[in-house]
């Protein structure tokens, strides 16, 4: 590993179904665990290089806020879809996109889980292709017991 | 220790002028909107251009080195010429650095343009080759509605209550030529509007939009050579300019917000209950609850319930976004962080006309900007 910042493309997670787990960004120098798993530095306290690992995490949490969103200026997202804000059990809090429309409220425990490409917005894929990213857009939340 | 603007000789905002805020596809160029602005201000301040020795521009989306195809019409003067880029603080950046430049005494006449088309919207934020779990879903009309989400399930506020905001803002909006929404609005009319996120309709959220606004600040030394009428000069008090930090859970905004706010207003020596009017980042109406509460102009989860007292209204208490804020003037990016000012500067000058707050002596601008950052001033009429 080098020092300095390295531009590479870290996948976001392992695994299928709802076996999957996130990629962080975990700091051995000063313990601040963030998403998403990047190499360039801390954003806590700007160590870099070796003392940076990407640390599986769960996939789980719980809700913080939640919107649905009605309409979209890319007309290729297929709408209503909602997104969430999730409070990660193992500390990073970030924003997802639920399974579907099913209502969630602050305090709900919601987990990862991979849906098929299909069921996933077509735009999407095509843009992770275009811009050589992981394929994050079919990593969905759902309530844990949905 | 750094400076601040108290340690340093004091500023004025001698001039404003607007070009006014409107949709895009108006037709308007680049020059049409700054010479508009530039002159109005210019003149309302009594300064020639020649005497100008400085000149920011705050600007975001017009793309690369704006001010001299805009300007050059006013006559080649040889003038130092700056683009300031904050996103959507950017006329606000302009407005600090243009207050700095002054107050150290490296220029006695700063004109502040803040000007914007849409003509080269990109969003560095987006290529850091950094992955998401949303891609480009979250606009920021979904961003706030996550918030008003958290700040109704927290506080109980109603729908009828942000919604209300938009009403308020609406209505100032009506009595400002300048504004590019200048329509009255009632509450239905608000909630029955377009669904666009969460409990927003369109009217909840701040227009797209092309405009100019101008600021001419000067220090003593400008005042007395050029001799102009010192009792139509409102001082800035203070500025303060922050990035975000760690917030973890909380807001991010509204910390930020906290932040700066307690700063710029520590450094004026007031307290928030002194203010007299208030103009923020009402992008989304959820915003003027969340940083009225982050100012300190009303307690944590209570602006919904100041709202409909009436407490923001022009004649209340204190006058939140007496232009009609960023939903109604708007928000054409360069241009509102100066306009801001303007406005502040038109209240405490007592000249705000339908809109004035009566007796205000005591104003605080804030604008947010995308990354994010937070640039705050307050002025003071002595």
């Amino acid at each position: 590993m080098t020092t300095g910042s390295r531009t590479e493309t870290l996948p976001l997670h392992r695994g299928a179904g709802r076996d999957v787990r996130l990629l962080s960004t975990s700091c051995t120098a000063c313990g601040y665990v963030d998403f998403p798993p990047q190499s360039y530095g801390c954003r806590r306290c700007g160590t870099h290089g070796d003392e940076l690992s990407h640390a599986e995490i769960a996939a789980s949490g719980t809700v913080l806020m939640s919107s649905e969103v009605h309409s979209h200026p890319d007309r290729s997202l297929a709408v209503p879809f909602t997104v969430a804000i999730v409070a990660l059990s193992a500390g990073p809090v970030v924003r997802v996109t639920m399974r579907d429309t099913t209502p969630v409220r602050r305090g709900d425990r919601v987990a990862g889980v991979i849906v098929p490409a299909e069921a996933a917005a077509t735009a999407e894929a095509e843009t992770d292709a275009a811009a050589g990213t992981p394929a994050a857009a079919q990593l969905r939340f759902a309530r844990i017991e949905d | 220790m750094p400076k601040t603007l108290r340690d340093l000789s004091p500023v004025y905002v001698a001039g404003i002028g607007f070009h006014r805020y409107e949709r895009v596809g108006s037709g308007r160029t680049l020059p049409d909107l700054g010479l508009t602005a530039v002159r109005e201000a210019l003149a309302d301040a009594g300064v020639a251009y020649p005497d100008v020795d400085n000149i920011y521009t705050g600007t975001a989306v017009s793309g690369m080195a704006v001010t001299r195809p805009t300007l050059s019409f006013m006559g080649a003067t040889g003038v130092s010429m700056t683009q300031i880029d904050n996103a959507s603080a950017s006329g606000s950046s302009a407005v600090r650095l243009g207050a700095l430049a002054v107050a150290t005494g490296v220029s006695d006449v700063t004109l502040v343009l803040g000007i914007d088309k849409r003509l080269a919207v990109a969003n560095a934020a987006e290529h850091t080759g950094l992955g998401s779990l949303v891609g480009g879903r979250i606009v920021p009309a979904t961003h706030f509605a996550l918030l008003a989400d958290e700040y109704m399930t927290r506080y109980g506020a109603t729908r009828e209550q942000l919604a209300a905001v938009a009403v308020k803002n609406h209505g100032n909006g009506a009595r400002n030529p300048y504004a590019q929404r200048q329509q009255a609005r009632s509450l239905d009319e608000v909630l029955g509007d377009r669904p666009v996120s969460g409990v927003f309709t369109r009217l909840m959220c701040c227009p797209v939009g092309e405009g100019a606004a101008a600021v001419v600040l000067v220090s003593e030394q400008g005042i007395e050579r050029l001799g102009l009428d010192r009792s139509r000069c409102i001082r800035i008090a203070s500025s303060v300019s922050v990035s975000e930090q760690l917030y973890g859970e909380a807001n991010h905004d509204a910390e930020l917000t906290r932040t700066a706010a307690s700063r710029v207003l520590a450094e004026a020596d007031l307290g928030p209950e002194q203010l007299d009017v208030v103009e923020l980042h009402d992008a989304f109406s959820i915003e003027e609850l969340l940083y009225a509460e982050a100012m300190g102009l009303c307690e944590e989860g209570q602006a919904g319930r100041e709202v409909a007292a009436g407490s923001f209204d022009i004649g209340g208490r204190v006058a939140v976004s007496p232009s009609g804020g960023l939903l109604a003037m708007g928000h054409p990016i360069g241009p509102t962080g100066v306009g801001q000012i303007g406005e502040i500067t038109r209240q405490l000058r007592g000249e705000a006309g339908p809109r004035q707050q009566p007796d205000a002596r005591r104003g605080l601008a804030h604008m947010v900007g995308l990354g994010a950052v937070c640039v705050a001033h307050v002025l003071v009429r002595d």
